[in-house]
């Protein structure tokens, strides 16, 4: 029988990760990590496992948040220099010399062309970023040329957290099944030395990375997936972990009391929000949007539920990203208003029945949706919470906005550091629904974001001055509820040092950084 | 009816069984608001994509063709790919079900060691204060939230008196410096066998607590079922005729009474085993057990179909072979019981 | 988790204290019960916060118990005794349900396939069998992830696993009586079957069903809360005590209060309705010993 089979596959690999216990007391940083790593393929990954491919991956170039108040910054990763040429449609990139991967493999300019078109073969949910890459060519080994067919902001794109990491070309035609077996092929600090899908990944030291050990490094890290936040917070406290993520923010002032752990923020690029469905009645009505909008609880959700760990989100774009417009509108709680607009749209009261969908298993949302229902309760609206997968979720939301919910709520995030990401992905009209799941269709808009996209290689400031107008623009049309930008929040041991979060790289530890 | 025809008949019921539950599965999961095809292809995923999606999972074909590919597979062992991890679920199974029936078997022997000597000492004087009291407390075991005593034992045990650990199979510690080599799945019972005692120690302190947990509704029953067997027993003949001979009262209760009542107890093992088999998904959330209980509730919150029915079809086989099992021995063991 | 087969026998003395033949404990559970459906029904009189017991957030969050709010309050200040009164509610009615679904099915199944015999008998049987072959939550974790979240999907979810333990103590019960004189009496004077079924057999049917009913609401108080608990239980903010634990164990130990009461109402109900069910069973069964006057065995 092949489950037979299976289990003896199952048991010979479990033989075959078991390595000789180790002789010397390496040094070990245990993390811990609230949903489960999918796809290793780091031509593919979209999610949460650029916590592991960050650290056995490195991209030609590193997005660098700025300190104490500096502008951001683009950093050499594998490329140590690049230039754009006058037309804008050729890149030239300098790569860095004496790189190996894991495999022995130099890393070269075939490697650059062989990663940038496997990403492209393989159309996975973030290979859009490359779509103006006709071609890369290699004139030298150190030396990687990209041809595009309209200007692109390759050296941006290319510290992108998703599907912009270099591969060696010794995996050929190998997919994702393979890195999933826990193989990799990077040139990063860390090796996979074992994988088990959805319970820990645990790297090990490169031994010959080309960049430096800090002092005190760390030789081998544990990534365990703890789904669940009461034993994260445990583990945490109890001294089994060092750091982790996503923990409840309500015991936040709890955890920092612990003396042997701290909670750290960082600036996130993240934000959460209910999209109104724009394509039937009655969100389809400004007033009524914009009503919805006014009944709001902000000051509530922001200061008390999320004890003032996140700030009130204004439009689409979140704060400290290009393109966010300091002045768009900003809804605050006025119920005699909401009322108002209700009446003056011709909507009776306790004639309105909403339903909203949000993803179970996360506290924020639900909070959230609740207080909704009962402040939208006070003008006469009522609100059907409707918890569900987000696969479900999305399912549901676009099949058919006729009978799809009227407010669904999410988070998001760039795939690199571009407000383009928020305001074309989530608000562009779409011929087929993918994520503008509010369904909103402005030409006007389109226009605008199309302008910032159009200039964003060429002239950043331009475009950005154009973001900051569609910006404007949607806040005021409300196709959305915006409720906050978040921040990320980590509870980190004391006995780590040089932990740094880096916005652009969700809830990644940059394990080369830390030492203890 | 001779026993061998009786037993072929019962095995095949037992068949017929697996094949209804195997279609009230299959037509159930078709009977779903979500489309498989999109949960396939996965978040962001293009309209072609999906397409694609429902061609490889051959959703286009007629439902009787359908059932009939997933019955072959399933029968060979392949239940497909999981939506959630990306991976074969035989093989997730294959990793996880050691786990759970580690649990289990730590469970059932808690249970039979527990209940049965006090089913026994309640049935030594019945309607006594004694047998009173040990009624409520099974009664008690059969009342209380599971998770919610859970949640009890890991304050005290972990929290306030350190002595064991919060959740997982081993520490990390064991994991790296002392690996438990993989026999049977099991970590206690493989440490036992390659005597890699650091990691039994540890693979042991982890097996408690959540054993315990589950085991607490088996007790109940064990105790419960003990109590009524040997109370029957003890007022037969030959029980009253050895009292009568001045045997002493634990000579009594357990070289006879406790030996006519072991067909019972065998019907315990197998209800035990079944409500361990249940209970076990709560526990494993709980306890950050990595096995089918938990595998299977983190696929429904990702509406990851193919799990839930895979799980369910093992889970269920499991069960009625085990039913079928014990129903054999029982036959063995006592020529009274038909096979039927 | 559904509740053992009966084994717990004896011809005892008549109980001092009774209330309908009920022993000491079997009249303490009854009045605990009588107590708690009184006070769920009676949720707005008892409650100075009815409007947060429905799902109406509050001013303090998170606040231990106090002369204000006896229970504390939960993570949307919402007072806690308000939210497991209306909780209760929920829990309570979503039980009878599911009971209530088990025995409207089953127990006329069980009837029709003891009074027939046969091939009906046989249908009946298989596919009873076929529901017991799943193990018993896991029945129950499939349907309600199948149905989605809904008060009566998860009626159904549960229901759909408990009707087969009826049909079969239907037919035991129904296959005993079969046979008495006054049924073939009945049938011979060319009684309609349908009625012979009503006014002949349910009768005898009654007892055992109610005995095994009342014990199964423990247990489905338990279902109930262990689905919502693993959230396939019903959608806010309406929670079920196995709701309200599941939020509140994030906060657990340091807020106790917030896991610590509905655990315990979950507690108690499910253990009032075992121990009733249980002294019942006990009762009816001295009676029927000392009436029939034969070896228990």
């Amino acid at each position: 029988m092949k489950l037979i089979r299976h289990l003896l596959i199952a048991v010979a690999s479990v033989l075959a990760i078991q390595l000789p216990a180790l002789a010397q007391s390496p040094s070990i940083f245990t993390a811990t990590y609230s949903s489960g790593f999918i796809d290793l393929d780091p031509s593919t990954a979209a999610s949460s496992e650029i916590a592991v491919l960050a650290n056995v991956y490195e991209p030609l170039v590193w997005w660098q948040p700025g300190s104490d108040g500096g502008d951001a910054d683009l950093m050499p990763g594998l490329a140590t220099s690049w230039d754009v040429s006058e037309d804008q449609l050729t890149w030239t990139f300098k790569l860095r010399d004496g790189v190996v991967f894991h495999d022995g493999t130099p890393f070269t300019s075939e490697a650059v062309k062989y990663s940038i078109e496997r990403t492209q073969r393989l159309e996975g949910a973030s290979s859009w970023i490359w779509w103006a890459v006709q071609s890369v060519e290699t004139p030298d080994a150190l030396t990687a040329v990209f041809k595009l067919s309209d200007p692109s902001p390759i050296a941006l794109i290319a510290s992108s957290a998703y599907n912009a990491w270099m591969v060696s070309p010794s995996v050929g035609d190998k997919a994702g099944d393979w890195f999933n077996a826990g193989n990799a092929a990077g040139t990063g600090p860390f090796t996979i030395r074992a994988y088990e899908p959805g319970v820990q990944a645990i790297l090990q030291r490169f031994d010959n990375y080309w960049g430096d050990k800090p002092e005190g490094g760390i030789d081998i890290a544990v990534l365990d997936i703890v789904e669940d936040p009461v034993l994260r917070e445990q583990r945490l406290l109890g001294g089994k972990s060092d750091w982790s993520e996503n923990l409840e923010t309500d015991n936040l002032a709890q955890i920092d009391e612990n003396p042997n752990v701290s909670v750290v923020r960082f600036n996130a690029f993240q934000n959460f929000f209910g999209m109104y469905n724009t394509a039937k009645p009655p969100l389809d009505n400004l007033a009524v949007r914009q009503a919805l909008s006014y009944a709001y609880p902000y000051d509530l959700l922001v200061n008390d539920i999320m004890a003032g760990q996140v700030t009130q989100a204004r439009g689409a774009v979140p704060v400290g990203m290009p393109g966010h417009a300091s002045d768009a509108m900003q809804f605050s709680q006025d119920l005699d208003k909401a009322r108002q607009l209700l009446t003056d749209a011709g909507i009776e009261d306790n004639s309105l029945n909403l339903t909203v969908t949000y993803t179970t298993g996360l506290p924020e949302p639900q909070k959230a949706a609740e207080l909704y229902k009962a402040t939208l309760a006070e003008i006469g609206v009522n609100l059907t919470l409707q918890p569900m997968s987000w696969e479900a979720q999305y399912e549901m939301a676009t099949a058919d906005p006729a009978s799809a919910q009227d407010i669904f709520m999410m988070f998001w995030w760039p795939t690199y550091v571009t407000s383009l990401d928020f305001l074309s992905s989530l608000f562009r009209s779409e011929d087929t629904i993918n994520y503008n799941l509010s369904y909103y269709q402005n030409p006007a808009f389109d226009a605008l974001v199309d302008e910032g996209a159009d200039t964003m290689a060429t002239d950043a400031a331009a475009s950005a001055k154009s973001f900051e107008e569609a910006s404007r623009v949607l806040a005021a049309d409300a196709p959305a509820v915006f409720l906050y930008d978040q921040q990320s929040v980590y509870g980190v041991s004391n006995a780590i040092k040089g932990y740094q979060a880096n916005p652009a790289y969700t809830n990644v530890v940059f394990l080369n950084q830390i030492s203890r | 009816m001779g026993t061998l025809s009786a037993l072929l008949r019962r095995l095949l019921m037992t068949l017929v069984v697996i094949v209804c539950v195997s279609i009230i599965t299959f037509l159930a999961t078709r009977l779903l608001p979500t489309d498989p095809a999109a949960l396939y292809a996965g978040p962001r995923a293009s309209a072609e994509k999906i397409d694609a999606a429902r061609l490889a999972l051959g959703l286009d074909k007629p439902l009787v063709s359908q059932y009939l590919t997933f019955a072959g597979d399933a029968l060979r062992g392949d239940f497909g790919v999981s939506f959630r991890t990306r991976q074969p679920i035989s093989a997730d199974i294959a990793r996880f079900l050691p786990a759970t029936l580690e649990l289990i078997v730590a469970a059932m022997f808690l249970a039979l060691v527990i209940g049965i000597p006090l089913g026994v000492i309640a049935a030594a004087r019945p309607e006594g204060k004694l047998d009173q009291v040990l009624r409520l407390f099974a009664i008690s075991l059969a009342s209380i939230p599971g998770f919610w005593v859970a949640m009890i034992l890991q304050l005290v045990f972990f929290k306030w008196l350190n002595w064991l650990p919060l959740s997982g199979r081993v520490s990390t510690e064991t994991m790296l410096f002392s690996p438990i080599e993989s026999i049977t799945g099991m970590g206690t019972v493989d440490a036992l066998i390659t005597r890699n005692w650091v990691a039994f120690r540890d693979a042991f302190a982890h097996l408690i607590l959540p054993a315990l947990t589950l085991s607490l509704y088996p007790i109940g029953l064990a105790l419960r079922m003990t109590r009524g067997a040997m109370g029957a027993v003890m007022s037969e003949r030959h029980i009253t005729t050895a009292r009568a001979m001045g045997l002493s009262q634990s000579t009594i209760l357990f070289r006879f009474a406790l030996k006519n009542a072991i067909v019972p107890v065998l019907t315990v093992l197998g209800l035990t085993f079944a409500f361990s088999l249940t209970g076990a998904v709560l526990v494993e959330v709980i306890f950050d057990w990595p096995g089918l209980g938990a595998y299977v509730t983190a696929a429904i919150l990702a509406v990851d179909f193919p799990v839930i029915m895979a799980v369910t079809l093992v889970g269920t086989v499991i069960y009625v072979g085990i039913n079928f099992l014990v129903d054999l021995a029982q036959a063995m063991l006592d020529p009274r019981v038909r096979l039927s | 988790m559904r509740h053992a087969a009966p084994t717990h026998r004896r011809p005892g003395p008549r109980p001092i204290l009774s209330l309908w033949g009920l022993d000491r404990v079997g009249t303490l559970s009854f009045v605990v019960i009588a107590v708690i459906l009184g006070c769920i029904a009676l949720a707005p009189f008892l409650t100075g916060y009815p409007e947060q017991g429905l799902g109406t957030p509050g001013p303090d969050r998170l606040v231990a118990p106090s002369s204000e709010h006896i229970m504390g309050t939960d993570r949307l200040g919402r007072d806690l005794w308000a939210r497991i009164l209306y909780g209760g509610r929920l829990s309570v009615l979503l039980a009878v349900l599911v009971v209530s679904l088990a025995v409207i099915i089953g127990t006329p199944l069980g009837i029709i396939a003891g009074y027939f015999g046969g091939w009906v008998d046989e249908v009946i049987m298989r596919v009873v069998d076929v529901f017991l072959a799943f193990p018993p939550l896991l029945l129950a974790i499939f349907l309600s992830a199948l149905l989605g979240p809904g008060l009566l999907n998860l009626v159904l979810a549960i229901g759909l696993g408990w009707w087969p333990w009826y049909t079969r103590i239907a037919r035991a019960q129904v296959l005993s009586y079969r046979q008495r004189p006054f049924v073939e009496a009945a049938e011979f004077m060319g009684v309609h079957p349908v009625t012979i079924m009503r006014r002949h057999l349910l009768p005898f049917v009654g007892t055992p069903v109610m005995i095994q009913s009342t014990l199964d609401l423990g247990s489905a108080i338990l279902t109930v809360a262990a689905l919502s608990f693993l959230g396939l239980g019903l959608p806010p903010p309406t929670p079920d005590w196995g709701q309200i634990i599941s939020e509140g164990r994030v906060y657990f130990p340091d807020r106790w209060w917030y896991v610590t009461f509905p655990g315990l109402a979950i507690f108690t109900v499910a253990l009032a309705f075992n121990l009733l069910g249980d002294s019942i069973r006990h009762s009816r069964e001295s009676e029927h010993s000392r009436a029939t006057n034969h070896e228990p065995s």
